[in-house]
């Protein structure tokens, strides 16, 4: 009440005081203007793409256009027949439809108003304009955890951070795109909802927790590290009704919501990625039980009590626990949870995992390339969190230590890592700044004591005065060069669509490699509808979208048998594999074939995987058998079996009639830098349907069996 | 009874149609004009996959009255896939309409499609008329062998009348066949007339024939190589979108198809490469599209993309534009994508002012040489509110089948929508693609409609957030650190808001009697007033609030911080109040001793810093208090 006193009097007092009263409209003016020029940065950032080369989406996925065109309901039970064939695929039960529904809600919102966008431009522009929306949700996030100036600089840095640039360029039709919005938004929500103890915020929490779920597999990182935060806040004394109500809420509300996902359906009740989350619920409603029970019971009465409560729940939960697992009712943490935990766990037992490329273990060199200064502040944002420990910056803590073990385990977890590095920075950034400023501000703004004491304390500001310029200097001059870095690395490694290919010439001009699409075109009009096209898995939804055709195999990895088998057709000679063909009911086979043009991730390259892959399931292919003394080679010195593996026929077909560089013999691979081992044989159950200008893709055709045999 | 009686009555109604079929075959001449064909040269270009005929006609007028129609003819076996144009005399200026069509039958059984053309006048009895008929063929080269496979040339056949085809008796005419290449496989060399054909290079000669009956007909068929791309669309759709704010956008969407003989076996790019004319003689790589010089802004795209390689070439009248499907089309293959340029609207946009109509006159297909289009549809997208839409004149003959619908289209600032008047025809050659004219109404006000549309939008939307942000909808001041509290902290809070009422309170007294001090005062009443307030607010500037605040600490940290900040912003505030008096006592001790070390100026600046970081401080207290109760 007294404040409302206070009102009044205060302006009447201003009366005499000099006041500006625009002052905060200034603030807010600035802190509109500063965000709103943010939002426009994360998104035109993202548009090199689109300006270098065109309005293409990177990495296809067919369904959207699916969703767009028969509506929600359809697509969940849509039957993908022409994928994984003889199998097909039940699409809406395998992906996380989040990406795809929120792609189709902004094309359909957009068209209800009459801009008749098109749905391949919604999608090539949904991520960059989900990275502002990132901005400003990291904006908040750190305010909540700091204060509006940390949160203006996170905004910034998150902006621009390379780490999450790599996967949300325009074009990049990424679950992940849209998963980072949601991962902040839920950890916002959730350091809201722990602040304010609100029950709202933790509904809404719940259902940011659900829109993550539906677009990412990410989610389990969420229902890890919440739980996590909450155990943490519980073992260090600061349990309150706060995090009993937020994390109850969330809790229960964010579980069922996300069982409604079909690819998610049982699993938060029944794997053990997300008994943690269980456990901590319990745990909670125990410590809650108790405290309660507490206040009623006498000391030694309640010691008792509790004693036996503890003992009796562990033993409970282990016995539920271990018969869960026995009775596979608690499935077994999965394949790719292990490789989180232990780096050499997917190497060593699931090649299909470990042949990913963004599922090797980071170097420490893409750290700086995708974090730059942020690898430097992130552990000053750290000191600063310890400082003044809250339970926000505890998350935070938390959040940075664990991401920054996953990113060491997985390149891709490098984008988890890349929100948090910039809260952290932006916190070591605003706390130094602040600091610093500070002492300039005060330091001008208050000379006359200062020129009236002795000349010792002069020397001893003008010292610090100077101290302060430095460090302000030395953090701008991070802060641009960081700038630079974010541009530069943007502009070169993350903005080329993986479709189109392009080399700078010697006299500095570009060449473009449409070769994908040419072929892609070749097969989707001049095969026959229903033809089925076999290929590594790499580019089957590239297939299914620009040629329409069925494929094998694609890049919803999820059954490994299957792929297996198509490696194991890659590695047998023509004749067995022209068996596995036939039984797959193949009719045209492609591979990439890099080696007239150099383009170095083609299949030759990506062959030991199919080896692996396709030894995993057929123990006759061994590794072993296509190395020579240990070493991968395609010239002379490669082992017969090498040789005479479809894939290098399918690659190598009448290469050796091609001169590729000046002075050196034909057939000259500019891959591997070798001339190859294997000369002028001839295919006979294949025949070459179509070449690609620059040889990078190779059609065959499967020929029929002759009426004779 | 009754049986016997429908048989004789269904025998007899067969009857009567058998004698009035074979009565039209037997008359064979339903034409009603009579003309004598004096002399007939006729060429056929076979050098491409089009028959190109052109029949130059010398006839006389035998009837007994005048007549302005001359009918030509066409055996049916052609497949009437053919475009008609017929000209008076040499010149190809204006082109005669061509009237009818109607089949029938000469002696021989052959059928024949009839066509009249109607000439500029009326031709008396005995008069001459010299007539040149073109006639276009789409679908009468065909490949033979039907397939080939790479290295081997295309061999195409093509057959038709020996004779020109007329209702009319000639006297005398010549048939010359102009191949692609000398290179002829066979053609026919049965004796018709007496006359054996004569092969003269690229030409093979049918004639001269004397006395020719009407309807005359003898078959014949030339097989020679023929490596032209038989380049043609299937399906074409040209749209024209009109904007009266100066643009024609212009976008064409290709269904091309190589309907020469069909590729079999494999495709080697690296003989394709080592010698493209070799390998796949008759490939397509490139297609020349000839556009209006006006002609800006291409782009060449498919459903997966925009593909790079095009270019354009403005010239003197005209704009090459050079397109490349993204592979190479050999026989049977085919390929899907669409281009687009932007037009002025100036050379193409009439407003008539008699009648206040516009009038577009655009181009009716695509001028890519030697092609033929099957599924021909032509869509004009007009501007908003454009009404009684007609055409005024197509290039598509009489004798071909058009047919004309509307729709709507809603994009881009439309609220109703945007007419779309869509001409729909089948097989179209690009020898007769002369422009089409179509009018419409349009008020002139209409071209604001967009612009206003954009303002209103933007300004619904200023106005929107003027009023949402002077609006309060909720139903209690809340704010963001309002937050739940248990009992126990809740009564510590009271507790501690007492006590801090109270310092803000002391706060505020003093900046009264600071200002009183600055007025009037002298420092020793204010140190008076100074000492009576904080024994006024002892309670409240004692530690007691920090007891409180370590109190609650142990309960719920966050709120406690909150509080602590309160306090510590307090002891600042109260710094800073003692730095502002000890300022003004300076400054009046300066006054007194008129020797000024601080200007005046000095102490009115280092006075209003003090005085604005107070201020801020003191707010930022209240806001904060007023946030947390």
């Amino acid at each position: 009440m007294a404040t409302t006193k206070t009102a009044p009097s205060s302006s009447t007092a201003s009366s005499l005081f000099s006041f500006n009263g625009n002052k905060e409209n200034q603030e807010f003016f600035l802190k509109v203007l500063i965000l709103a020029t943010i939002y426009v940065l994360a998104f035109s950032t993202r548009l090199f793409s689109v300006l270098r080369y065109e309005s293409v989406i990177h990495e296809f996925d067919p369904s959207t256009k699916y969703l767009v065109s028969e509506g929600f309901y359809n697509f969940m039970n849509w039957f993908d027949e022409r994928a994984w064939y003889p199998l097909g695929r039940i699409v809406g039960g395998t992906v996380y439809p989040g990406l795809m529904a929120t792609a189709a809600a902004v094309h359909y919102i957009l068209n209800q108003l009459n801009l008749t966008v098109n749905i391949r431009n919604v999608c090539v522009l949904l991520s960059p304009w989900f990275a502002s929306n990132t901005a400003m949700v990291t904006y908040k996030f750190a305010k909540e955890i700091k204060d509006t100036q940390t949160g203006l600089v996170a905004a910034a840095l998150v902006a621009i951070v390379p780490g999450y640039i790599s996967r949300s360029v325009a074009g990049s039709f990424d679950n992940e795109g849209i998963a980072i919005f949601a991962l902040i938004f839920t950890y916002y929500t959730w350091i809201k909802a722990l602040n304010t103890g609100s029950l709202l915020i933790s509904a809404v929490c719940a259902l940011a927790y659900f829109y993550m779920a539906s677009a990412w597999g990410g989610y389990v990182f969420i229902i890890n590290l919440i739980p996590l935060h909450a155990l943490t806040l519980l073992l260090t004394g600061r349990y309150s009704h706060r995090l009993y109500v937020s994390y109850s809420t969330v809790y229960a509300l964010g579980t069922i919501l996300s069982m409604q996902i079909p690819f998610v359906g049982y699993q938060p009740v029944f794997t053990s990625e997300h008994m943690a989350a269980l456990g901590v619920f319990g745990l909670l409603q125990l410590f809650c039980g108790l405290n309660w029970i507490k206040s009623h019971l006498t000391e030694e009465a309640f010691a008792k009590l509790q004693r036996l409560a503890f003992i009796s729940l562990l033993s409970i939960a282990g016995g539920v626990f271990v018969i869960g697992t026995i009775t596979g009712h608690i499935a077994p943490f999965s394949g790719r949870f292990y490789s989180l935990l232990d780096p050499t766990y997917a190497r060593d037992n699931i090649p299909i995992i470990a042949s990913v490329s963004e599922h090797q273990p980071t170097t420490w060199a893409s750290y700086f390339f995708d974090l730059h200064i942020l690898v430097f502040l992130f552990p000053v944002g750290l000191y600063f969190c310890f400082s003044k420990l809250t339970d926000a910056n505890i998350f935070l803590i938390l959040y940075g230590v664990t991401s920054i073990y996953f990113s060491g385990v997985m390149v891709r977890l490098i984008l988890v890592l890349a929100p948090v590095a910039c809260v952290l920075s932006a916190v070591a950034v605003s706390s130094t700044l602040a600091t610093y400023s500070q002492k300039l501000k005060t330091l001008s703004a208050a000379p006359a004591p200062s020129s009236s004491s002795s000349s010792s304390a002069a020397a001893a500001t003008s010292n610090t005065k100077e101290s302060s310029y430095i460090m302000i200097g030395i953090m701008s001059v991070l802060l641009i060069l960081y700038t630079f870095h974010c541009t530069w690395v943007t502009s070169e490694a993350y903005s080329s669509p993986s479709i189109v290919l392009s080399a700078k010439q010697n006299d500095g001009g570009r060449i473009i490699f449409d070769d994908f699409r040419e072929a892609y075109r070749w097969l989707g009009q001049n095969t026959a509808d229903d033809a089925k096209v076999m290929s590594w898995w790499d580019y089957g939804y590239q297939m299914s979208a620009m040629a329409n055709r069925t494929v094998i195999v694609d890049n919803n990895t999820w059954n490994n048998t299957h792929i297996a088998q198509v490696g194991k057709a890659f590695a047998s000679n023509e004749e067995d594999a022209y068996k596995i063909i036939k039984d797959l009911d193949v009719d045209y086979v492609l591979v990439i074939f890099g080696g007239l043009t150099g383009y170095s991730s083609d299949d030759i390259n990506k062959f030991l995987w199919m080896v692996r892959i396709g030894g995993s399931c057929d123990p006759n292919i061994k590794e072993a058998d296509y190395l020579a003394n240990g070493h991968y080679r395609i010239d002379k010195g490669a082992t017969p079996t090498m040789l005479n593996s479809l894939m290098y026929k399918l690659s190598y077909y009448r290469f050796s009639e091609v001169s590729t560089d000046y002075g050196r013999p034909s057939g000259y691979d500019r891959v591997r830098n070798t001339e190859i081992g294997y000369k002028g044989f001839s295919l006979t159950h294949l025949e070459e349907a179509f070449t690609s200008v620059h040889w990078l893709v190779r059609i065959y055709k499967v020929k029929d069996i002759d009426n004779r045999s | 009874m009754r049986i016997q009686l429908f048989v004789t009555l269904l025998i007899s109604v067969i009857a009567l149609l058998l004698c009035t079929s074979s009565s039209a075959a037997a008359s064979s001449n339903i034409v009603k004009t009579n003309w004598i064909n004096n002399d007939v040269t006729r060429t056929i270009d076979l050098s491409t996959q089009i028959a190109k005929q052109t029949i130059q006609i010398k006839a006389k007028n035998q009837g007994t009255q005048s007549t302005n129609i001359y009918t030509v003819a066409i055996p049916t076996f052609v497949d009437g896939h053919q475009q008609i144009q017929a000209f008076i005399g040499d010149s190809e200026k204006k082109s005669l309409n061509i009237l009818q069509s109607y089949t029938t039958k000469s002696n021989e059984n052959q059928e024949f499609n009839l066509y009249d053309i109607e000439l500029d006048k009326s031709y008396s009895k005995d008069s001459t008329l010299i007539l040149k008929v073109k006639i276009i063929s789409m679908n009468q080269v065909v490949a033979y062998p039907p397939t080939i496979s790479q290295g081997q040339n295309q061999l195409v056949r093509f057959t038709d009348n020996a004779y020109f085809t007329s209702p009319y008796e000639t006297e005398s005419q010549k048939s010359t066949f102009k191949l692609s290449s000398s290179k002829v496989e066979s053609y026919t060399q049965s004796v018709i007339d007496g006359q054996t054909a004569t092969q003269k290079g690229q030409q093979v000669v049918y004639g001269p024939f004397r006395n020719v009956a009407p309807l005359a007909f003898s078959s014949v068929t030339v097989h020679y190589e023929n490596n032209q791309p038989f380049l043609r669309l299937t399906n074409l759709i040209k749209e024209y979108e009109v904007s009266h704010w100066g643009n024609i956008a212009v976008e064409t969407f290709y269904w091309i198809l190589h309907g020469g003989a069909k590729w079999t076996g494999s495709f080697s790019r690296l003989d394709f490469q080592r010698n493209p004319a070799g390998s796949a003689p008759s490939h397509i790589t490139e297609i020349t599209e000839i556009v209006p010089r006006e002609s800006a802004d291409f782009y060449y795209r498919d459903e997966i993309g925009n593909i790079s390689s095009s270019q354009y070439y403005p010239k003197q009248t005209e704009t090459a534009f050079k397109i490349q499907p993204r592979f190479p089309l050999v026989g049977g293959w085919k390929n899907e994508f669409y281009t687009g340029y932007n037009l002025p609207t100036a050379p193409f946009l009439q407003k008539d002012t008699d009648t206040g109509r516009f009038q577009l006159t655009v181009g009716a297909g695509v001028s890519i040489e030697n092609i033929f289009v099957q599924d021909h549809t032509l869509r004009f997208i007009l501007p908003e509110g454009a009404t009684d839409i007609k055409v005024v004149r197509t290039p598509f003959g009489g004798a071909s089948k058009v047919e004309e619908s509307f729709d709507i289209r809603k994009t881009f600032f439309d609220t109703v929508g945007r007419p779309v008047f869509e001409i729909k025809t089948e097989y179209t050659s690009f020898e007769n693609y002369e422009p089409i004219v179509i009018s419409y109404n349009l008020s002139p006000l209409a071209i604001f409609h967009e612009p206003l549309l954009a303002i209103g939008a933007v300004f619904c939307l200023c106005l929107f957030v003027i009023v949402f942000t002077r609006i309060d909808l909720s139903l209690l001041k809340r704010s963001s650190n309002k937050v739940a509290r248990t009992p126990e902290v809740e009564k510590n809070a009271q507790q501690f808001k007492q006590l801090f009422d109270g310092r803000v309170q002391y706060h505020q007294d003093m900046e009264d009697a600071i200002n009183t001090f600055a007025r009037t005062g002298t420092a020793q009443e204010f140190q008076v007033a100074k000492q009576t307030l904080e024994q006024k607010y002892k309670e409240s500037l004692s530690s007691t609030a920090n007891k409180i605040v370590s109190t609650v600490s142990a309960l719920d940290p966050v709120f406690s911080t909150h509080l602590k900040d309160l306090l510590e912003k307090s002891t600042q505030l109260q710094q800073i109040q003692s730095q502002i008096a000890d300022h003004e006592a300076k400054q009046r001790s300066n006054k007194d001793q008129s020797s000024k070390s601080v200007s005046r100026f000095q102490y009115e600046e280092i006075r209003n810093k003090l005085i604005s970081t107070y201020r801020k401080t003191f707010d930022d207290i209240i806001t904060t208090f007023e946030s947390l109760y």
